[in-house]
């Protein structure tokens, strides 16, 4: 009786959950999120100062007057779409090309790919873009593209060419202090800087 | 100086072979630029480093050599990898990609290269007969005709949208929020910026927006989907298509010789009215060809060669009519004109009439460079192609690490600092959000990139005229305004025609399976 | 899966030999040579009135005299070795706050092909660009680095005024403990912002008020930012003229004439920028007037352009009409905002004393290298010390002017909107 009861709560939690899922979908947020957007520009515009030179609300009060007006009539449009079981129109851009992938398995890749990026950036912070991408290049093809030692290395290597010798030798990017030249007191962009100091530029 | 001594020193100019040289190697220099996704910038930055030891005259010469074939190679990474190699080459993608996936890349590339070879002769041309009075036609087009042009950005937008008007003028409005981010151009007042992320202050790149919005979500597909880009071919198949498509895109370009014209005439228009650049006018011409082409409502999108004839004749186009306005009047035509209006002053031209005056010679230097290069260049391409087309059987895991490498530095050297990395990822969400739930991307980009022109124009035309009837009743702007009606009623017309053979396409697709990759059937949903 | 190991062999040649070509064509060109504008506008002891016909050119005056400063303090020779021992294999960066190919740009990657040579141990000095919150990244850029003489920025009058009228530094970059080292041009020599009216519009100010009352409205004047003359004009002297924004730079404002949307000038109206941009203007004679000369400077060194344009000289501004106490003084410390040559070389204020004597030294040598004068001379600019005391005065005098009644006045000129 009482596993029965639980199974019943369990079921009826389900059912929230799945419910839940059909209504709160990430478009829905993306929508309130834009809705957002437009709303708070309305309401930045109405505290901008006013001067003899110009008008500095004009705009962003333009734009989110249109964006809310186009907000509200895509929202009802696309409940009466839906409502009446038709598809969007199509558009001309691309889609992913998911059908017969497991929604498991597409939000899982997804999630890798924003987690190597956003891994990938922590390390640019970590150890500077000299040593972050030879490194996420070099164990990414190595690891997962599974090709081999040498070539992976010198894919890795070649990416030095870009970031030390164009941008950084030649174009004097201002390539920021990584936490590891800042705690060991160096710069991985100085071996490339030597190499190139004969250049008068 | 006269006009026929000034193309006879032109001329002699390049009898130099060290001219020559200059100008060979700029191409192969630009033609990697180009083909880098997202890399257009580095060389013009080298050279201008370089140019105050240089020769002036071999440093036109390879900075013309640089500029011409960008717009051509740009098309490898929209084709092959639905990358944009340049912020002009976009619209490239929506068909050339699909045309990739399917194993026609060959054909896409030879269509692309012949259509901009037209279109950068023709402007180089151009340059020549026009130069002498440019400043005549370029004021053609006052504060009026560029908010017009503006509005009519609009109209591209709903165009573009395809059967999702409404999420498109949504996402359009979004670009232009975006776009008002930063300091208010007629004040320099702060907008939106909190005071923690001063970096805000210059507002978002533009290279930032492509790469978050098109770039990296197509990079996500190819691990997403666990393929490599072409799926519909064999390799072997690919290679012979390279050798035989290119010949027969280059016969799709002639068969299409009317839209060939329409979309170089546009580009040199955009071209020649400074500001509006590269960057918009190839989803001008996608959606004027859109909406003028027979069968394009239902065809553009899935891998139509008219798709990339339209943009790929309109981009070299563009970009060398943008030398009108930069060299006779000292206003850059666009972003990467500003920096050679820069590179020419470091060499000690001064761009405007004194330039038109005195220095026509190099005006002809210019000419018969950007035409050596394009030539050139498209011989490379030709050549390269069926190398480069190998690129759409690599596997994911090995290609998309390295093009997310490569993006992931040319966003940061936008401005040089972790912000630009961290915005990236924030658009990147939003990117992929659009391509995931069905929003149209493209007019983001154009809302982007036309917000601020119709705000400054805007404060423009209202200050300066009394009477806004006045400002629009210029003859330029009523032209204008007649083309953008004309285009948006035979727009209306095909889409009413196309809706009455789609509820035929309705009853065959209902008998079949849904295939995510088969264009929708337009429902008249948006 | 495909992937390309191999590059074929004819590929290879051809790629290698147009890199080298390449290479060869940048090592063979003559790395002394100057550029080859046809009529380099070679410094002449006297203005005069032209070079060909009816064309007017930029022929610099002779430097105005020298400002009554302290003499350049020369390094003493145990301060050449310190200097040449501190700078021997080094290498100065020049951060600009601007993207490559811009004016300030150029100026710097100029002054960088010669600064090296005047400083003991001949250091590389290269350029790096930095732009994005109107210099305040180039600024806080250069501030993070150590005060090792290894890093100059180049800074707009806009930092030096902004926080000079806050009275505090901004976040990372502190002008109050800053050395101007100077700056490598000097105003051309008879430009000075004038206010002008297109042909049609006002010959003079008594025209030009009366075109007003006749249109019921202010004249229009093209302006690129909010504040300088354009804000002032019309709000503290009653003048006509009602700024209209958008405009990106002097050349769309020129244009505006061109095409008619706009009526009057007032920055873009001096002698460089039209005898660089519209010298048909000059030649024609009728297509714009100089009204009055807001900002005061002598305009006898551009008589070339008035004797061609058959121009009057224009009165100053306090002698075209009547002014009151807070307009006079408001005129001179606006003249002194706005009169400077923009973009000064700025170091941090603790850096060691004998690298800032040497580096004030190198630059001011750097202005008398005949080939720097060229280079700006072929862009119009002239090459000339303005010291690092006007900078620190003008800071200085800001702050001043900005603690009194004409605080409120001061801000509008700056642009500065609460």
């Amino acid at each position: 009786m009482a596993n029965d009861t639980a199974n019943a709560e369990r079921k009826g939690l389900l059912d929230v959950i799945r419910t839940t899922q059909r209504i709160i979908t990430l478009d829905i947020i993306f929508r309130a999120l834009l809705g957002f957007v437009f709303v708070g520009m309305i309401v930045a515009a109405n505290g901008m100062p006013k001067t003899s030179f110009g008008d500095p609300s004009a705009y962003p009060r333009f734009v989110g007057v249109i964006g809310l007006t186009l907000w509200v009539a895509s929202n009802l449009n696309e409940l009466v779409t839906q409502l009446r079981g038709k598809q969007q129109g199509r558009i001309y851009d691309i889609t992913f090309q998911t059908t017969g992938m497991s929604p498991l398995v597409i939000w899982m890749r997804t999630g890798w790919v924003f987690g190597i990026m956003g891994a990938t950036i922590v390390g640019v912070w970590l150890l500077n873009f000299h040593l972050a991408i030879p490194l996420f290049l070099i164990s990414y093809l190595r690891f997962i593209g599974k090709i081999k030692w040498w070539v992976a290395i010198l894919i890795g290597a070649l990416m030095e060419l870009p970031i030390g010798v164009l941008y950084g030798a030649l174009i004097h990017v201002v390539w920021p202090e990584s936490v590891l030249e800042r705690v060991f007191d160096f710069s991985l962009q100085a071996p490339f800087d030597y190499l190139t100091r004969g250049l008068p530029f | 100086m006269g006009v026929i001594e000034a193309a006879m020193a032109g001329l002699s100019d390049m009898a130099n072979p060290v001219v020559i040289l200059a100008i060979l190697g700029g191409a192969v220099v630009g033609l990697a630029s180009g083909a880098l996704p997202a890399t257009g910038l580095p060389g013009i930055i080298v050279l201008i480093s370089l140019a105050v030891y240089m020769d002036p005259v071999v440093a036109v010469a390879l900075a013309m050599g640089m500029a011409a074939p960008v717009q051509s190679s740009d098309t490898l990474p929209s084709v092959l990898l639905g990358v944009p190699g340049s912020v002009s080459s976009q619209a490239t993608i929506i068909d050339g990609y699909p045309m990739a996936r399917q194993g026609r890349a060959g054909e896409a590339l030879g269509a692309a290269y012949l259509a901009s070879l037209i279109g950068g002769v023709v402007a180089a041309v151009l340059i020549a007969l026009v130069m002498p009075m440019a400043r005549g036609v370029v004021n053609l087009f006052a504060s009026p005709e560029f908010l017009v042009m503006a509005l009519m950005g609009v109209v591209v937008v709903a165009v573009v949208s395809g059967g999702a008007m409404l999420k498109g003028l949504m996402a359009a409005t979004l670009g232009m929020a975006i776009a008002s981010v930063g300091t208010d151009p007629g004040l320099g007042l702060p907008r939106f910026v909190p005071d923690s992320v001063p970096y805000l202050l210059g507002g978002f790149n533009l290279i930032i927006v492509v790469i978050g919005i098109f770039a990296l979500p197509e990079i996500m597909g190819l691990i997403i989907e666990n393929r490599s880009i072409a799926t519909d071919v064999s390799a072997e198949d690919a290679v012979r298509d390279i050798n035989e498509g290119r010949w027969e895109g280059m016969r799709s370009v002639m068969r299409n010789k009317f839209l060939v014209v329409r979309s170089v005439a546009l580009g040199v228009i955009v071209g020649i009215m400074p500001g509006i650049g590269g960057s918009v006018v190839d989803w001008l011409t996608y959606a004027q060809a859109r909406a003028t082409e027979k069968g394009a409502a239902e065809s553009f999108g899935t891998g139509d060669i008219r798709g990339v004839i339209a943009p790929e004749s309109a981009n070299n186009a563009t970009s060398a009519a943008q030398l009108i306005p930069t060299l006779a009047l000292g206003i850059p035509g666009g972003a990467y004109q500003a920096v050679y209006l820069g590179f020419f002053l470091l060499l000690g031209f001064q761009p405007g009439p004194r330039f038109l005056n005195d220095n026509m010679d190099i005006v002809f230097l210019i000419v018969f460079s950007l035409l050596l290069a394009n030539v050139f260049g498209t011989i490379m391409l030709l050549f390269l192609s069926k190398y480069f087309a190998k690129i759409a059987f690599i596997s994911p895991h090995v290609l998309a690490p390295v093009i997310l490498s490569i993006l992931l530095v040319a966003a940061f050297t936008s401005k040089n600092s972790y912000w630009d990395l961290g915005f990236l990822m924030i658009v990147s969400l939003v990117g992929w959000h659009m391509k995931r739930y069905g929003w149209p991307r493209p007019p983001l980009i154009i809302g982007f990139v036309l917000g601020p022109i119709l705000e400054r124009y805007l404060s423009r035309v209202l200050g300066s005229y009394d009477n806004l009837f006045d400002a629009f009743t210029r003859p330029p702007s009523l032209i204008i305004v007649a083309v953008a009606l004309a285009i948006a009623f035979y727009s209306a017309k095909l889409a009413r025609e196309s809706k009455t053979s789609a509820a035929l396409l309705v009853k065959k697709a209902e008998a079949g399976v849904a295939d995510d990759a088969a264009p929708r059937v337009p429902a008249g949903g948006a | 899966m495909q992937f390309i190991t191999k590059i074929s062999s004819p590929l290879k040649v051809m790629f290698l030999g147009t890199l080298f070509a390449l290479f060869l064509t940048a090592c063979g060109s003559d790395p002394t040579a100057t550029p080859r504008p046809t009529n380099t506008p070679a410094p002449e002891p006297t203005p005069t009135a032209t070079l060909a016909p009816g064309v007017p050119t930029p022929t610099p005056a002779p430097p105005t005299p020298t400002p009554t400063r302290a003499p350049t303090p020369t390094p003493v020779p145990d301060l050449k070795e310190l200097a040449r021992d501190h700078f021997t294999g080094k290498t100065i960066t020049v951060v600009v706050g601007y993207g490559a190919g811009g004016g300030q740009d150029n100026n710097a990657r100029k002054t960088a092909k010669y600064l090296g040579n005047y400083i003991p141990g001949n250091p590389r000095v290269i350029v790096q660009n930095k732009d994005g919150a109107d210099n305040l990244l180039a600024g806080q850029t250069a501030w993070a680095r150590p005060s090792n003489g290894l890093t100059i920025v180049l800074i707009n009058n806009v930092r030096t005024q902004n926080q000079a009228i806050a009275g505090r530094p901004e976040t990372g970059f502190n002008l109050f403990e800053a050395t101007y080292l100077g700056n490598v041009q000097i105003s051309t020599p008879g430009s000075s912002a004038t206010l002008c009216a297109r042909g049609d519009i006002a010959t003079d100010l008594a025209s030009m008020l009366a075109k007003a009352d006749e249109l019921g409205r202010p004249l229009r004047a093209g302006v690129f930012r909010a504040g300088s003359w354009g804000e002032i004009l019309p709000k503290y002297f009653d003048i006509p003229v009602k700024p209209v924004p958008g405009f990106t730079g002097t050349a769309t404002i020129l244009q505006g004439i061109d095409q008619g949307e706009l009526e009057v000038l007032v920055d873009a109206c001096t002698y460089d920028q039209l005898s660089r941009l519209r010298p048909d203007w000059i030649e024609a004679g009728d297509t714009i007037y100089p009204i009055f000369n807001h900002q005061g400077k002598d305009l006898k060194p551009a008589s070339s352009m008035y004797e061609i344009a058959g121009w009057d000289y224009p009165p100053n501004l306090e002698d075209a009409m009547d002014l009151t106490d807070f307009q006079t003084r408001l005129l001179a410390v606006a003249r002194s905002m706005g009169g400077i040559v923009t973009h000064p070389w700025v170091i941090k204020a603790d850096t060691p004393d004998f690298i800032q004597q040497t580096l004030l030294s190198a630059l001011e040598a750097v202005t008398t290298d005949p080939g720097f004068v060229a280079d700006m001379a072929a862009a119009t600019r002239v090459a000339g010390f303005t010291p690092g005391e006007e900078y620190a005065n003008y800071r200085d005098s800001v702050a001043d002017a900005a603690a009194g009644d004409l605080a409120q006045a001061v801000r509008d000129f700056a642009g500065i909107v609460d």
